[in-house]
């Protein structure tokens, strides 16, 4: 029985459910249909047993970190530093939000606080310059995902590993460059750098 | 049905702005006893007992009291694109049956989530968190794993009533496309933009 969890949980997922009642639901209806209903108890104990965590609470603590830097002032200095190395490129606010998601990965290390900081400043000033909505967002989304590439590694003992994960996130970071400029061209046309 | 919506929506949107305020003060003071607890390890070398397990006790009422304002405004994270992508009625039924599932997780839960709480579990007591009466004369009191199962057994009674709120919404919408339902208190960045 145990084998269908992973279909069942992914056809209640494809169908719209949301992930914390996919999760409880899926397991939940086989062990009903196995006869099992006793067991449904230690799905409530793990879901309170899965919150009462210590390093969960990095989660808040990195969104507030975020919020902090935001209203600060550290995210538009480092979107104007980034700004001046790249802005001079096509489609520069692109380039620009891909280059501050990754000094961002150095702060934070959060895709969430770096989307949350850096979503916030650069996708409404993309949208203002003429880039669409959905770039816009699908850029700052791709981007913020090198925070957890860059910081997971880093946080690791051996120094060859902690070398290859800030490399890791050099590639991906170059690779989004590239990808933004192929797809970007498309985007309107609206690629030229403007100031903030 | 409208009266009933507007009751529960009127008694959501009063309860879970209460729960808001308090959520963000339990975050305020998380901040404030991780940062005691690390001047006390790293300043003083002289690490608190407390701090780590009232951080967490702190982290799970913030949960239990957020989360219902979260699924209130489509905040839980779920792949909507079928529900989107379906004409309007199909696409309303499907919500309304996937809202009739998470009915089922959530009185489910509510039920265990009872047992778990008041039953043999809960009358544990914390490791280390204790209410400080000694302070003014008389003997500390250990605090009871029951005041950590609460929060999130409140956070499933609210996520009921605001489930209950949503399928009621989506039945009015169903019935009546033009139904003026009563505002959900989401922040306007949180809001549908398109």
């Amino acid at each position: 029985m145990l084998v269908f969890f992973l279909p069942v949980f992914l056809l209640f997922l494809m169908i719209g459910l949301p992930v914390f009642f996919a999760l409880l639901f899926a397991p939940g209806i086989l062990l009903w249909l196995n006869g099992q209903e006793r067991d449904i108890a230690l799905l409530y104990r793990n879901v309170y047993n899965g919150m009462d965590s210590f390093p969960l609470m990095a989660l808040p603590f990195f969104m507030l970190a975020g919020e902090l830097m935001n209203r600060g002032g550290i995210t538009t200095r480092l979107v104007e530093f980034s700004q001046a190395l790249m802005g001079h490129l096509r489609g520069g606010l692109a380039h620009v939000n891909i280059l501050s998601s990754m000094l961002f990965a150095g702060l934070s290390g959060s895709a969430v606080a770096d989307t949350s900081a850096l979503g916030s400043t650069l996708i409404p000033a993309m949208e203002k310059n003429g880039y669409s909505r959905r770039f816009a967002a699908a850029v700052t989304a791709a981007s913020s995902v090198i925070g957890p590439y860059y910081t997971a590694i880093r946080h690791h003992d051996y120094l060859c590993i902690c070398h290859g994960g800030k490399r890791c996130s050099l590639v991906f970071g170059w690779h989004c460059a590239r990808c933004t400029g192929w797809v970007g061209l498309d985007d309107g046309g609206a690629l030229a750098c403007r100031p903030l | 049905m409208l009266p009933i919506l507007r009751t529960i929506s009127g008694v959501n949107s009063a309860v879970l702005g209460l729960g808001r305020q308090v959520a963000w003060m339990a975050l305020g003071l998380m901040v404030v006893v991780i940062l005691l607890q690390v001047v006390f390890r790293y300043v003083f070398n002289n690490a608190l007992a407390w701090p780590d397990e009232a951080a967490r006790f702190l982290m799970l009422w913030m949960t239990g009291l957020i989360a219902p304002s979260a699924f209130r405004w489509g905040g839980f994270v779920a792949i909507d694109m079928l529900p989107l992508a379906l004409p309007r009625v199909a696409g309303l039924l499907l919500t309304l049956v996937l809202l009739l599932l998470s009915l089922a997780v959530l009185a489910t839960a509510l039920q265990h989530g009872y047992n778990h709480t008041m039953g043999f579990g809960g009358n544990f007591d914390s490791s280390s968190l204790r209410l400080p009466f000694d302070l003014i004369g008389f003997e500390s009191m250990k605090v009871k794993l029951r005041y950590m199962y609460g929060s999130l057994l409140l956070g499933m009674i609210l996520l009921l009533s605001v489930n209950i709120e949503l399928i009621l919404r989506t039945a009015a919408s169903l019935i009546s496309p033009d139904t003026n339902l009563p505002p959900t208190d989401a922040p306007s960045d949180l809001q549908r933009a398109d």
